[in-house]
């Protein structure tokens, strides 16, 4: 395990446009989190005052981190079609690591990115309650920290889903714009028509629920009402989605030539 | 001798095409095969077979006795079709990486990229590479884990002419350390000047596989000769028996038979042609290989 992630940081340390990537990822993060006040949906401020409040800021933080990971997935998917356009899958294979082992080595890397953008979802939800926030005990600050589970569970399950479609279309152009369509709105119209007590395990949107919509909140009671996180009910799907595709990933890579 | 690679029956069509068709063959260690057969025989589709780029439909391979696959990979050196790099790195990373893989320590690095001429371009992004260097590169990751095994696959191509001299070298200071290589090429006399043995392939059928070290114990002569006029020539040749002619260009003939050269020197004197040229020579591989594959 150690060793995959050792080559796989030996592929993508030197890969420049993985790194304006990433960084672009974070400065846009930062950015956004720094205008979010500015953000409003007819008379109500989507981002007031409130939602930047312990406890409240876990879940508002995670919610916009939720759309950004969609910059996630694509990187994912670049990296891995990268693999198949420059015949490095093929080599990697012929050099001796087993077809398990390349999908294996991915996922440990799309595990590590998830985890990285975690901790900096974390000190930027911190850093914004500490601001935002009149009153600050332990209690208050950490009553919702579990909301950072769901997005790296979101961010996990997102990126595995774009990693089994570049395994599938192994084009990056090809694979990226069908992992955009599909999460954006392909689903979202395949749900229209059928019940909503199905549709809620469709893949994108098991993920979705993971972090609800605060302004949701905000339109239904006028009163900062925060989502239950609730294990069965949301991380178990989103955890079910991220395997299944990394079961997926895998079987793809084993049944085809490379 | 020890049984490197043994394939048995290994079958795979594209569609309606059958690319290869029940190949069965036997490397021993030691042996430096080169695998000839014309432009889509199936030699390509048969080296990714046994290093499981391609999935088998049919029959099996066993690399050194039947040990695991991925354990079987690192212990050869490969360069398979065209070289596969990531194209941001620097030749020394890419190599690094071939190591990471193959589980080998990174010293033979240096030496590698000496012998193949990139020590200089080491730290060069591969991206900005020729397609001459790039294949140079190829053949130094090949090396580089200092396999018991090696598999080029027209090892030669797009390698300029003293590329191609220096690839000839390399492959024969190789084979001289034991160790056992399989060559992919259509270019004959390269086959001719470092293989110990050939195996043909046209269709996707092995047509014969033979030593190419031992004397050939037939007793037909390949004869060249040339002198007078064409017409004069042909009509002599015709009368003698036991012979065939294989070619005729440029006023020069190549003829198959038992006859001994001295005795057709006497003939075509006795006639009153007195030839400027005469050779016995063994038959090149060239010539058996066209005469295979054109059957």
């Amino acid at each position: 395990m150690n060793k995959l992630l050792k080559i796989e940081y030996a592929k993508v340390s030197g890969y420049a446009a993985f790194k304006i990537l990433m960084l672009g990822y974070f400065l846009a993060a930062a950015t956004l989190f720094l205008s979010l006040h500015n953000f409003s949906f007819g008379p109500f401020q989507i981002f007031g005052q409130e939602t930047l409040k312990f406890p409240y800021v876990w879940q508002n933080v995670a919610f916009v981190g939720k759309f950004l990971n969609l910059g996630l997935g694509i990187v994912i998917i670049l990296l891995i079609g990268n693999e198949f356009s420059f015949g490095t899958a093929k080599q990697n294979l012929i050099d001796g690591l087993s077809r398990r082992q390349l999908v294996i080595s991915k996922y440990l890397l799309l595990l590590v990115i998830a985890l990285g953008a975690t901790v900096f979802m974390f000190f930027v939800a911190l850093i914004m309650g500490w601001a935002n926030s009149v009153t600050i005990t332990g209690d208050l600050i950490f009553k919702n920290v579990a909301f950072m589970l769901s997005y790296f569970l979101h961010a996990f399950g997102l990126m595995s889903m774009a990693a089994f479609i570049a395994y599938l279309f192994r084009k990056t152009a090809i694979a990226t714009m069908f992992f955009l369509a599909y999460a954006v709105f392909m689903e979202a119209i395949l749900r229209l028509s059928i019940d909503a007590d199905f549709t809620r395990y469709f893949p994108s949107k098991a993920l979705s629920n993971l972090i609800s919509t605060p302004y949701a909140d905000l339109v239904s009671g006028m009163d900062l009402q925060l989502q239950n996180v609730a294990w069965n009910e949301y991380m178990l799907p989103a955890l079910f989605y991220a395997l299944l595709f990394f079961l997926l990933s895998m079987q793809v890579v084993k049944k085809r030539s490379l | 001798m020890r049984e490197v690679l043994k394939i048995t029956n290994l079958s795979k069509s594209y569609g309606r095409i059958k690319a290869v068709r029940q190949l069965s063959l036997t490397v021993f260690q030691g042996q430096v095969l080169g695998l000839l057969g014309p432009n889509g025989s199936g030699k390509t589709t048969t080296l990714s077979m046994i290093l499981d780029v391609v999935k088998a439909e049919e029959g099996e391979y066993k690399w050194f006795g039947g040990i695991p696959a991925t354990v079987a990979r690192k212990r050869i050196g490969t360069l398979l079709e065209k070289p596969n790099f990531y194209p941001y790195l620097s030749a020394l990373k890419n190599l690094e990486i071939t190591c990471m893989i193959k589980g080998k320590g990174k010293e033979n690095i240096e030496e590698v990229l000496k012998q193949v001429g990139l020590y200089q371009r080491r730290n060069s992004n591969v991206k900005g590479f020729s397609t001459g260097m790039k294949q140079r590169l190829a053949i130094a990751a090949a090396l580089v884990s200092d396999p018991e095994v090696l598999i080029l696959d027209e090892p030669t191509n797009g390698l300029d002419p003293n590329g191609i001299a220096d690839m000839r070298n390399l492959i024969r200071a190789i084979a001289s350390k034991g160790k056992t290589i399989l060559l992919a090429s259509h270019l004959l006399d390269e086959v001719e000047k470092v293989c110990t043995d050939v195996a043909v392939m046209k269709n996707g059928k092995l047509l014969e596989i033979r030593s190419l070290t031992k004397h050939e114990g037939g007793s037909l002569r390949v004869i060249e000769l040339a002198g007078g006029e064409d017409s004069d020539l042909r009509s002599v040749l015709r009368e003698m028996k036991e012979i065939r002619i294989v070619q005729s260009s440029n006023s020069m003939w190549v003829v198959e038979t038992k006859v001994t050269a001295q005795e057709i020197n006497r003939m075509f004197a006795e006639q009153g042609i007195y030839l400027t040229h005469l050779r016995e020579r063994r038959k090149t591989l060239e010539e058996e290989f066209l005469e295979l594959t054109n059957q």
